[in-house]
Formats: structure tokens, C-alpha cells, sequence
């Protein structure tokens, strides 16, 4: 599928081909071409016909979505920019011809290829890298239009997101221009601010951890701390590292350095090496996979029995799941059914309650409302809010539901490329715009 | 013009009705909503609508032919393609390799087929990989990737195969919020400007509300209710068994 170029008309396209720097660019350029050229021979896409003035809220979907997309076109030019910048990357000559130097003044072509050289970098220079030199000048009438459009419908268009999905849809980034303006926000997370946001007594304690899958690093230098009795949420960009996180501290893979510490005061018990079943059942940490992961042949009281298997007598773990029913009588009323019928939201539950059999003291919660309803959506953060208030336990999660994981926790952290960009208190990351827009949807 | 037409369609599994006598209608070029709470019967529509199992009574059509008795590689090169819930993506080939096995080879001549993929195949890989996030990654073995970044290769790969028909089982589950946008954008473009026609099962309703014309609600495998997004949000049935007060 060709969509039509957003670098602007065909004429223009080849003004900027002849003033392009390197061949990676002009590829790109003469790529750009072919769909404008392309587009302009066919009919022109559907216009939005409804008047940018309409306060969205009240339109119906089509000219709602008619008003969203002529946001999207106007800011268009911006995204489209930085875009062209990473794809220089992955030509040789580019890497070849200029001198590799890491200031932000030069060129991206030149600071992105000494970045392909060097495995690990800071997401300042990476953004550093990644800032265009300048704008490409579309001065038609219609982008100035386009641009006015912008700057009147955004405010009205633009729809408070919720945790329940509800919201608009208008604020349209690229993933490369979410990288850029991350490193442009993000404060570091000193050890300070960790320790402070953790009440200066961490209970799990992670420092600076190097940690992937086979011989690729994915986290670097990751510093964690949540204090007894405390939630976190792990929010950021798919592929930033967030379950990587949750898979180290519970020796799913590979540890390169770094240390992970469980403990509060100066007795922290360092469990970097113990094996995920040593986790368990020594350490006291419990993981909740983000993948549907009951027995379906099994049923509901299998499952957890299940939960207790590492337990010295099968009756222990019987008794450990009698414990649970109690808790959650929801469940024990399925406890005969296979747990392959049940719906999403009881999965969950039974997902949750099979962790707790080994009465841990650290949850790890990787996306706990995923592909659920609203209504579970709910229930899965009252269980987590009871597990942490009234059991205390600690509770780790990563949430794309970002609102309501932020909501719920008290402290959230910011992960960027295998990096924390921001660490904050939950409420004050959901306070901050910029998070809101590159994070949360808008 | 409704592209696919279901049909009072029942089907059930070892004692569970997963659907009874369910009916729909899917507009051709339109954007069509699924939402119902977990276990009423979504999916199993859809797979009964791609061919995965037979069903047990009624008729789904797809543009006026009756593709309830065919195979499911049939009915994929009328056009009528679907993505899942977990994913289900080459994972021992790169990601490009993913995009270029999804090339439209039923729109093609043999001889095209059986010769290489072009520069400018490669190029359109590369481009939708880069809308996803994807470029940078595109040479590792795909089963490396994260959950949500296979999610949206799966997404890239059914742009690439050119659909006439798409249909998407919880395509934003997992993916970021911000992303979430983007790929709304993208599927918007891709309807009004190739007139792709989408059918899409989501429990995030800021993805449904800002997408569909029209929207179905299940519950319990029946067919609870229909309309577009403001019917269906002020629609009581709908709201007690499923939207909640939200």
C-alpha cells in the first residue's frame, strides 16, 4: 500500500532530492517521490468535509474522525522529519563518509552513524543524534491552512483519556519522535530520588542492572528501589524493557551485572542468582505473567494446587489453597469448572490467587488488566489494592494502561531503551503533560 | 453494501454455546465494531467467519458467496484476512522476512511470484515496519521481540497483505497508549484512502468510540445490541452488562 507522501508535493520532493546530503536520505527522498507521484496522478484522499470549529465532543464519529485526521495531517511535516534521520543509520556509505563525532551541533547523519558504532549510548546523545537540522520549508498555502487547523481544533478536539478508555485519539506521534522528546523531559533517576521515592528503606533493591535475553543487553544500568509494602508501576514504550525488568529480579534471564537485593534495613539478601523457583520459594517473590497462563485442563482448585507445588507436601498446598477460596469466594464457586471456561476477568483472579499460595512477599505483575473489560479492569486493581493494603504485600507492575496503573501505584517509573528515563510519585507522572502526551495517549 | 453477511449463525463447543443465532453486517468500506465482556463469543465469530471451524447453523456470506463451507486458505485469498489476540507471527524469521512472506502473492502472476522480492517490496517492509517502531529491529529474529512489538509486526504484516477485508481481534491489547494513536491513524488511512474494509473486536473503547460507524455488542453469545458509537454508549443493556458506569 502507498499512502500519499507527507514530505510534500512531487516538485518539491525533487528540489530536496538534489539537495540531499547523503544516499540514505536521497533513498528515502526518491521513495517519497514515487508516492507523491503516485498520489497525484489518482483522486486526492477524502477531505474532512466538517468545520474545524465543531466541538468534537458532540460530533459523530465520522467527523470526529474527520477532525483527527486533519490534526494528523498538519503535524505531519514534524513527525516525518526526525523519520528520515534513523533510516541513515543503516547505510554504510553514510557511516563511511562522514568523521564520527557525538556532538549534538553536527548533522544527524553524521552523529547517528558513530552511534551504530558504539552498542550503548545515553538517550541524550541518542536524541542529540536524532534532532533534524532543520525543517524542511513547506511554505504552500495549504500547509499554512493546515497548520492554523491545528493550532484551533487541537484544543477543542482533544478529549481527556481515561483509564476505562475513553478519551480522544488526536495526539499522533511517531515512535522515533517519542524517543527525542523523552530525552528532552527526561530528569535521570539518581539513586537519590530513587531511595526518596521509596521512603529511604528499599525492600527490593535493584542496582545497576545489565540484564537481556541470550547475548543481547536490553537493560542498561537500571536502578530500582520500592519500599516495603509499596506498589510500583513500570510504564514506557513497547520494547522499552518494562517485563525485562520483571524477568530479571525473577531469573528468567540473563543477569550480565548488576545485583538485585531483597530486604529492608541493612540485612538485604542478595538473590541475584537464585534459580526462579529458588525466587519462590526462598526469596518470596511470586510473578503473574502478562500471557494467559492457567492449566485450561486443569481445574479452577488444580490450578491452585498448582501454585503450591513447590511446597514439601502436596496437603500443604491444599491447605495453602483453602486459604485462597477463603479469601476469594468468587472463585471458590468455580472451583469444579475447568479453567479453560473461564472468562478473562476469573482467569485473572485465578492467575492472581495461584501466586498467593506460596504466600509471597513480592508480587511481580506484569500487565494485570491486559485484554480485559472495563468491569475486570476494576476488580483486578481492587484485588492489587487489598493485596498491598491489607496483606501488605510489595507489588512490581508493568501497565500499558498507564492511567490506571499510575492511579493505583505510588510510584511510577519511566522506561525509555532499556533506560529509567523519569521516576516519580504515581500521581505526579499522570500530572505531567508531556508524560501524558508521549505515554498515556494525550 | 454489506461485504460480509452473518447469518443467524449457532455454534458451540463440548456443551458451551459460544454463539446462538447471531446476525451481522458488515459494511463494505465501513469500520465495524465487536465489544461484548470476555467470553461472549467474539472470537469464536471471527473464527467462525475466517474458517477456523465449521459452524453449526446459519450462513456467512463474503461479498454474496457463501464461504461457510470453505477452507481457511481459501477464504484468505478472497481478500478476508484476520489478526489474533496472541500473536501468531513467524518468529524463527526476522521481521522483515515476516513482512515480505505477507506480500499479496494471490495478486500476483506466477511468474512474479516465484521471482525475488523487489527493491521496492523491501522498501514498503521498511516503511511499515518504521511506522510501528519496528525499523531498527527489523533484523532480529522476530520471536525475540516483546509481546506488544510482535503485536504491531502482526499489524504491519496484515497492512502489507493489502486486504479487502481485515479483520482485527484485539489489535491494541498491550501496545502503548501514545502508539495506540498512531495505529488508529494509520487504520483510518487505511480505509479511507484503500478502502479497506475493517471489523474490529476491542475492549478499549476510546479505540472503538473514535473508529467505528457502526458497533455490535454480544453477551453471553447472543447478539445483545447494535448501532453506532453514541447508540451503543447510551444503550442500557449495553451498559449493564458490559460498559459499567463509566
Amino acid at each position: 500500500m502507498i499512502a500519499k507522501s507527507k514530505a510534500g508535493t512531487a516538485a518539491q520532493i525533487k528540489k530536496k532530492i538534489a539537495a540531499a546530503r547523503t544516499e540514505a536520505d536521497r533513498r528515502a527522498l526518491v521513495f517519497e517521490l514515487k508516492k507523491a507521484e503516485k498520489a497525484e496522478k489518482s483522486k486526492p484522499a477524502v477531505k474532512a468535509k466538517a468545520p474545524a470549529k465543531k466541538p468534537v465532543a458532540k460530533t459523530t464519529p465520522k467527523t470526529r474522525s474527520a477532525a483527527a485526521s486533519k490534526i494528523v495531517k498538519a503535524t505531519k511535516p514534524k513527525a516525518k522529519t526526525v523519520v528520515k534521520s534513523t533510516k541513515v543509520t543503516t547505510s554504510t556509505k553514510a557511516a563511511a563518509k562522514p568523521k564520527p563525532t557525538a556532538k549534538p551541533k553536527t548533522s544527524p547523519s553524521k552523529t547517528k552513524a558513530a552511534q551504530s558504532k558504539t552498542k550503548t549510548t545515553t538517550i541524550q546523545a541518542k536524541a542529540a543524534a536524532a534532532k533534524p537540522k532543520s525543517k524542511p520549508k513547506i511554505t504552500t498555502v495549504k500547509t499554512v491552512v493546515e497548520k492554523k487547523l491545528e493550532v484551533e481544533v487541537a484544543p477543542e478536539a482533544k478529549q481527556a483519556i481515561s483509564g476505562y478508555g475513553s478519551g480522544g485519539v488526536e495526539t499522533v506521534i511517531s515512535v522515533e519522535e517519542v524517543t527525542r522528546q523523552v530525552a528532552a523531559i527526561a530528569e535521570g533517576a539518581s539513586v537519590e530520588k530513587l531511595e526518596k521515592l521509596a521512603g529511604d528503606d528499599s525492600f527490593v533493591t535493584i542496582e545497576n542492572l545489565h540484564a537481556g535475553y541470550g547475548k543481547m543487553e536490553i537493560l542498561h544500568d537500571v536502578s530500582l528501589r520500592v519500599g516495603r509494602k509499596q506498589s510500583l508501576c513500570l510504564i514506557g514504550p513497547n520494547g522499552a524493557g518494562k517485563s525485562t525488568v520483571l524477568h530479571a529480579i525473577f531469573g528468567f534471564n540473563n543477569i550480565f551485572s548488576g545485583s538485585i537485593k531483597i530486604g529492608d534495613g541493612p540485612d538485604k539478601k542478595d538473590v541475584t542468582k537464585l534459580s526462579p523457583n529458588q525466587k519462590l520459594s526462598d526469596a518470596g517473590i511470586a510473578y503473574i505473567l502478562q500471557d494467559k497462563s492457567v492449566f485450561p485442563g486443569m481445574t479452577v482448585e488444580e490450578n491452585l494446587w498448582m501454585g503450591g507445588f513447590l511446597k514439601d507436601q502436596p496437603a500443604e498446598a491444599k491447605r495453602a489453597a483453602e486459604q485462597v477460596f477463603d479469601k476469594y469466594p468468587r472463585l471458590a464457586a468455580r472451583r469444579k469448572h475447568l479453567a479453560k471456561v473461564l472468562s478473562g476477568g476469573e482467569r485473572r483472579l485465578l492467575e492472581i490467587s495461584r501466586a498467593l499460595v506460596m504466600d509471597p512477599e513480592v508480587l511481580l505483575v506484569d500487565e494485570p488488566s491486559i485484554g480485559l473489560e472495563p468491569r475486570f479492569i476494576d476488580m483486578v486493581f481492587e484485588i492489587l489494592h487489598d493485596l498491598q493494603h491489607t496483606e501488605g504485600k510489595t507489588i512490581i507492575m508493568v501497565e500499558q494502561n498507564a492511567k490506571k496503573g499510575l492511579e493505583f501505584a505510588d510510584i511510577g517509573y519511566v522506561l525509555v531503551n532499556g533506560e529509567v528515563a523519569i521516576a516519580d510519585k504515581g500521581d505526579d507522572l499522570l500530572a505531567n503533560p508531556k508524560v501524558g502526551e508521549l505515554f498515556l495517549g494525550g | 453494501m454489506s461485504i460480509i453477511d452473518v447469518s443467524h449463525v449457532s455454534k458451540s463447543y463440548g456443551g458451551v454455546k459460544a454463539n446462538t443465532d447471531v446476525s451481522i453486517k458488515v459494511e463494505k468500506g465501513g469500520i465495524t465494531g465487536l465489544i461484548g465482556p470476555n467470553g461472549s463469543g467474539k472470537t469464536t465469530l471471527f473464527n467462525s467467519i475466517v474458517g477456523y471451524h465449521p459452524i453449526d447453523s446459519g450462513s456467512i456470506k463474503y461479498e454474496g458467496k457463501e464461504i461457510s463451507k470453505m477452507q481457511v486458505p481459501e477464504i484468505a485469498r478472497l481478500g478476508l484476512l484476520r489478526t489474533f489476540q496472541q500473536t501468531r507471527i513467524y518468529g524463527e524469521m526476522n521481521c522483515v522476512e515476516n513482512m515480505l512472506i505477507s506480500l499479496p502473492h494471490r495478486k500476483m502472476s506466477l511468474l512474479e511470484t516465484l521471482k525475488k522480492n523487489t527493491a521496492e517490496d523491501r522498501e514498503r517492509a521498511e516503511h511499515l515496519l518504521e511506522f510501528v517502531g519496528l525499523f531498527e529491529k527489523r533484523h532480529l529474529r522476530s520471536g525475540s521481540l516483546s509481546f506488544g512489538q510482535q503485536k504491531l509486526l502482526e499489524f504491519a504484516m496484515a497492512l502489507m497483505n493489502e486486504p479487502t477485508v481485515l479483520l482485527l481481534d484485539e489489535p491494541t491489547a498491550g501496545i502503548n497508549p501514545t502508539l495506540i494513536n498512531g495505529l488508529i491513524d494509520r487504520l483510518k488511512r487505511a480505509n479511507s484512502e484503500f478502502g479497506i474494509t475493517l471489523f474490529i473486536i476491542e475492549h478499549n473503547m476510546r479505540v472503538i468510540m473514535n473508529m467505528a460507524d457502526q458497533i455490535y455488542c454480544l453477551a453471553h453469545g447472543e447478539l445483545l445490541a447494535s448501532g453506532n458509537a453514541a447508540d451503543i454508549q447510551n444503550d442500557q443493556r449495553v451498559i449493564d452488562a458490559y460498559l459499567g458506569a463509566h
